[in-house]
């Protein structure tokens, strides 16, 4: 997610380099020895990093399963047109399972 | 059991892991022994535990349908 920083770069290798330095910076922090509260934090920031994600994930497929709008003639007519298609090539020899 | 009420639960389920989780790793470690807050989480080492656990699941669940997958292609091969 850092910007493309000028230089033409597949996405594959600017993961790489996000991730290589997002986990510099965290290994910095986890060997700075600030004290037992700090330690467990940032210990366990991966982990956040994970259940965030997944969080991202849940809350975007929520939004969109809500926002998905039914289109019921358009159904209706598709479904129309694969009887047609069915019967059609039925006649002409094809074999369908129902 | 419209999508739409499916599609909200399933976001506020996880804006409310993430708040839940958020608060548990940055915030109950530094609070006081006697502060409120400790009355609504469990001791803080199940908040590394549960990622770990869902984690390993997970990964197990995906090597399984990668392997079904693949005997099942190699069975259709042979047949």
């Amino acid at each position: 997610m850092l910007k493309l920083l000028g230089i033409k770069s597949s996405r594959g290798t600017r993961l790489t380099v996000n991730l290589i330095i997002l986990s510099s910076i965290w290994w910095y922090f986890f060997n700075l020895e600030l004290g037992k509260a700090y330690e467990f934090t940032i210990s366990a920031v991966p982990y956040w990093f994970l259940i965030t994600f997944g969080c991202y994930a849940l809350i975007k497929i929520g939004l969109g399963l809500s926002t998905l709008r039914d289109c019921v003639e358009e159904s209706a007519s598709l479904d129309k047109e694969i009887k047609e298609a069915k019967a059609f090539l039925s006649q002409k020899g094809l074999k369908t399972t129902n | 059991m419209s999508s739409k009420t499916v599609g909200n639960g399933l976001a506020s389920l996880g804006v409310f892991i993430f708040l839940y989780y958020s608060t548990w790793i940055f915030i109950v470690p530094f609070a006081d022994s006697s502060h409120w807050v400790h009355g609504y989480f469990i001791d803080k080492v199940w908040a590394v535990r549960i990622p770990q656990a869902l984690l390993a699941v997970g990964l197990f669940g995906i090597l399984m349908l990668v392997l079904a997958v693949t005997i099942c292609s190699k069975k259709q091969k042979i047949a």
